[in-house]
């Protein structure tokens, strides 16, 4: 630049530069002091910020369905009220105002009020009418925010099984917590931010997660389990018992249609009853199975060949003395056969069978049964009941255990061992949930039958079976549990229950339980009834067989299967009958639920029986035994699918 | 007009770090916009096309040898403190104030255009008046008046970054011209008796900013959010920052118009310090360059000319981060190349190519 005076222009560059400097160098040192030396100042202010001002919402939750597509628990959109105290004037008004919508207290409405906060919850998932209440009275400061409640429509019903889920929509027990990751949706929160103005703007945030729930298709069938729990009900209130549970199972696959656990809880009121009340009692609570547990002496017995039905034991007339010990019958008895120690139930025979069958290998068949190990079932806390190992037995355990005391199990354990001998043998796994779907219904995660191990032979099966149906008949224990029209395969069981207060057992306090399979020979359900401490009749067959009954009968009815030719099933036939039945049985074992039967050869009736469990247009053509069908065996039946039936004479 | 050796003369550092700016720039803004609703474009795009129209003008401007500019220096400013006055009559009115005017498409800030208007004419005045032994007060009546009617004009809009702009873009070219000591010290006696009145006729809202400023506790919620989640957002990036697209503060949306005044948040919570001083060292290279570019000029024109935008540079960055890092009042000032906004990216671009037309023409005579 052209200057008079060059040395005065650098002056005032070289002044122009410093400041120039000198203004960079400020921001860096004030960079550095932010970013560097207090930087642990803004993080936390920053996460503070960040947490405080973000407000969870619950999130949806899936729909649970039972197997025919019955809803068990659903989620609603419900609104929530929420107050941004800095924006109440009078919050003593206010306060006493909601009051008595809210139904709380007006001095803790005060109390939250008065939270330096910007925003508090007053009332979360208030009904409707509150709602229009409080929006009637047009105050400033409160809103609502639309969240998510869980609803259980059938309330009792299944409770133990699908448990509940909390205020922010988590799972707390059952089958919601176990598949909450499932059923929920990704976590929901607002963002409260002030725009210029002083307006709250809320920026709604998704967490990482499902975008829409999954659905839970139970293998559970709503009306079995009304059917269960009513009976049980029923069944505690007239016997004045403490408690009971029923279990009702599906033999070939392991599924479980139905578990009763009383006294049960309403999960929509959940936090109105005692945590105890949530348990499932059924998987949680071990006891003593008692005589129950000499179906599984008998089969490890019959299965080892160490005995026959026939074969006859010397009951002692009531008092058996094993060492210092004496253990008694309820009836003398004198001699009895294998078939009819069953029947009436002797402790002296079952422990004289025990003694034949020794320690190590009735404790192999006890834990082949799966009485070591839990069942492995999709619900949370279960217990694996407690079986001493065979060397610390003495004598009088050995006896003992054979008539099922001094050894514990769950309710679920003894149904799936029952079960076992159900299903020729197979051990398998029980199990709640049959599909996980989408929103749209596209199957995510499907279980299918498991089988766990084979513990018998088919015939040992057939054995035991035909033994188990002499206790129903009339004189054994359980004939009270006897349906017309059906065979019914079972046992009584009656334990002592341990007094911890006396060291010994107690001579009232007892469990009667009953549990069986029916139709005998082609179990299409198996129940164990267990009540807890009744006092009005304290045995097992009278006790709980009745319950057996009512429910059995019911589910005959509901399932559609047809009573036995002949009425009342006096064993004319038999034989024969049996095992022609056990063929088909075999068939329809081999190509299970969901999936088209091999119905060739059968009669126009019998085949229509088979597929009314599925949901299928038939259509008919001839008459006769059936000679072709349409689609082959073993293809799966979709919903609506036709199935042609052609049929002809036969020669 | 037109030399085709004038691209042989095109200074290749200034126009590499204005590049290398701009490029920080678009790739700091797709991560400050990537959560925010966009419209037919992304805000980066949109961005793109002004640079590009920004860069065009600037070649253009380059082109024209800029003793036209001198020529013609107070019909721009005429021209231009017509559309500032054109603004506060047909404005269109945006976030409470009247700032843009809309020409078919787009919307154009005349505030803008009045810097580099009011350098022209500045220039011209003090190169045509020079006064050997430093101006006295009186001598600078006119050039105050060229500066204060635009400033006032604007100040009513109300923009009061773009009006104090104006008048640190006046001091600082009356400092480079040589004023007489006792002169300057009067005219800051003036500025500093002035700013009551400057505050009585200030709106509400920049009362509560400049009082924020200085005690940016008091209201944390209301007026002080700024400053405090500016700083929050810088600060949490520490020495390395939390990297690219991984800001949290800024992506909330705790700090509002982190796209364009704040846009320095962003790159400070992303880049942390290291990437903070390297981009205030692109500056002070871009702005000690400008210095040198109007030192070396062939007249005193160009000097003047150079030096007013190299200061307007200057105050727009000092201020700009000044305000986000909490060192000075929140005054509605975009950050140059880097900012959203299409009017601010044309200046600065014009800008440059002045600074290349008075680099080019440094041997020509």
């Amino acid at each position: 630049m052209k200057d008079s005076t060059p040395y005065h222009f650098k002056i005032r560059v070289f002044v122009v530069l410093i400041i120039f400097v000198l203004c960079f160098g400020m921001i860096v040192v004030r960079a550095y002091q932010l970013q560097v030396l207090e930087r642990e100042k803004s993080v936390k202010l920053a996460q503070h910020q960040y947490y405080y001002r973000r407000i969870s919402l619950s999130p949806h939750r899936g729909t649970i369905y039972d197997s025919k597509g019955r809803e068990l628990a659903v989620s609603i959109t419900v609104n929530s009220l929420y107050a941004q105290p800095a924006k109440i004037e009078n919050k003593k008004e206010l306060a006493t105002k909601l009051a008595p919508i809210l139904s709380i207290d007006a001095h803790k409405i005060y109390k939250l009020l008065s939270n330096p906060k910007s925003f508090v919850w007053l009332q979360r998932k208030i009904t409707p009418t509150q709602q229009e209440k409080i929006e009637a009275l047009k105050l400033k400061g409160v809103g609502f925010i639309l969240e998510s409640r869980r609803f259980y429509p059938n309330s009792e019903l299944g409770a133990h099984i699908i448990g509940f889920a909390g205020m922010d929509s988590q799972g707390l027990e059952g089958l919601e917590k176990v598949y909450d990751k499932y059923l929920k949706t990704a976590e929901r929160y607002v963002i409260l931010e002030r725009d210029a103005l002083g307006r709250w703007i809320y920026i709604p945030v998704k967490g990482k997660g499902l975008k829409s729930p999954y659905n839970l298709h139970l293998t559970l069938d709503l009306r079995v389990q009304y059917i269960a729990e009513r009976e049980l009900r029923q069944g505690v209130t007239d016997l004045k018992a403490r408690g009971g549970i029923v279990v009702v199972m599906e033999p070939f696959t392991g599924k479980i249609l139905a578990t009763a656990v009383q006294p049960s809880f309403n999960p929509n009121i959940f936090e109105e009853y005692s945590p105890d009340r949530w348990r499932n009692r059924v998987v949680t609570d071990p006891f003593e199975p008692g005589s129950l547990l000499k179906i599984f002496l008998v089969a490890s017995a019959l299965e080892e060949e160490i005995v026959k039905e026939s074969d006859i034991f010397y009951c002692e007339n009531g008092a058996y003395k094993i060492g210092t010990n004496t253990i008694h019958d309820m009836k003398r008895h004198g001699w009895l056969s294998l078939r009819n120690i069953i029947r009436y139930s002797s402790n002296i025979g079952a422990s004289k069978i025990g003694t034949r069958v020794g320690p190590e290998r009735f404790y192999h068949y006890l834990g082949a049964f799966g009485f070591k190990e839990k069942t492995g079932i999709d619900l949370l806390g279960e217990s694996r009941g407690c079986i001493r190992p065979p060397n610390s037995w003495s004598q009088i355990d050995l006896a003992n255990i054979s008539f099922g005391q001094g050894v514990s199990a769950t309710a679920l354990q003894l149904i799936t061992a029952l079960n076992c001998i159900a299903n020729d043998g197979n051990l398998m796994k029980s199990y709640l949930v049959e599909r996980i779907t989408d929103e749209r219904g596209r199957v995510v995660v499907e279980f299918s039958p498991e089988l766990r191990r084979r513990v018998l032979s088919e015939g040992t099966c057939r054995r035991i079976t035909s033994v188990l149906k002499g206790v129903v008949r009339r004189g054994g224990t359980g004939a009270l549990a006897h349906l017309p029209g059906y065979e019914v395969a079972g046992k009584t069981g009656t334990a002592q229950k341990f007094d911890h207060t006396k060291g010994g057992y107690s001579e009232d306090k007892i469990i009667a339980s009953f549990m069986g399979f029916v139709p005998a020979d082609e179990p299409r359900v198996a129940i164990l009834v267990v009540l807890d401490e009744p006092t009005r009749s304290s045995y097992g067959g009278v006790g709980a067989a009745p319950i057996f009954k009512r429910i059995a009968e019911e589910l005959m009815r509901y399932m559609e299967i047809l009573p036995k030719e002949g009425g009342l099933g006096k064993g004319i036939n038999m034989v024969k009958t049996s095992a022609t039945r056990k063929q088909e049985v075999k068939r329809e074992r081999r190509f299970p639920h969901h999936m088209m039967p091999d119905l060739r050869g059968l009669c126009m009736r019998r085949a229509l029986t088979r597929l009314k469990m599925e949901t299928v247009r038939i259509r008919l053509a001839g008459s006769g035994t059936l000679v072709s069908q349409r689609p082959a065996p073993g293809t799966p039946l979709k919903e609506g699918r036709e199935v042609f039936l052609k049929f002809a004479p036969t020669k | 007009m037109i030399d085709r050796r004038l691209w042989g003369q095109l200074d290749v550092r200034l126009i590499t770090l204005a590049f290398v700016l701009m490029t920080i720039g678009i790739i700091n803004l797709y991560s400050a916009t990537i959560n925010l609703p966009g419209g037919e474009f992304n805000f980066y795009q949109r961005q793109l096309c002004w640079l590009g129209i920004g860069t065009l003008l600037g070649l253009l401007v380059f082109f024209v040898d800029y003793r036209y500019y001198e020529r013609f220096g107070y019909h721009f400013y005429l021209l231009a403190l017509l559309a500032v006055v054109c603004v506060l009559i047909y404005g269109i009115v945006v976030g409470g104030g009247q700032r843009w005017i809309r020409i078919g498409l787009f919307t154009l800030q005349p505030s803008e255009l009045m810097k580099i208007a009011l350098i022209l004419a500045l220039a011209r005045h003090f190169a045509n008046y020079e006064r050997r032994e430093g101006y006295r007060l009186r001598d600078l009546s006119i050039p105050a008046v060229i500066t204060m009617v635009p400033t006032l004009l604007i100040a009513k809009q109300p923009d009061l970054g773009t009006a104090l702009i104006l008048i640190f873009i006046f001091l600082s070219i009356v400092m480079f011209v040589k004023i007489r000591f006792l002169s300057l010290l009067i005219l800051l006696m003036v500025v500093i008796l002035a700013t009551p009145f400057f505050w009585a006729g200030m709106k509400d809202y920049q009362c509560r900013r400049i009082l924020t400023f200085l005690y940016p506790d008091m209201d944390p919620l209301g007026a002080g959010y700024h400053i405090i989640q500016s700083k929050i957002a810088v600060g949490s990036g520490g020495i390395w920052g939390k990297g690219y697209l991984h800001g949290t503060q800024c992506k909330l949306q705790f700090l509002p118009e982190h796209h364009t005044d704040f846009i320095f948040a962003v790159l400070g919570e992303e880049w942390g310090f290291i990437g903070c001083g390297v981009v205030l060292a692109l500056y002070l290279a871009l702005i000690l360059w400008g210095l040198n570019i109007s030192v070396r000029a062939k007249d005193r024109y160009g000097a003047i000319l150079a030096f007013g935008v190299t200061a307007m540079i200057f105050w727009h960055v000092v201020i700009n981060i000044g305000m986000v890092l909490g060192i000075m009042p929140v005054v509605g000032l975009p950050l140059p190349l880097l900012s959203y906004g299409g009017s601010s990216a044309i200046v600065n671009l014009m800008g440059i190519g002045l600074l290349l037309n008075v680099r080019a023409r440094r041997y020509i005579f």
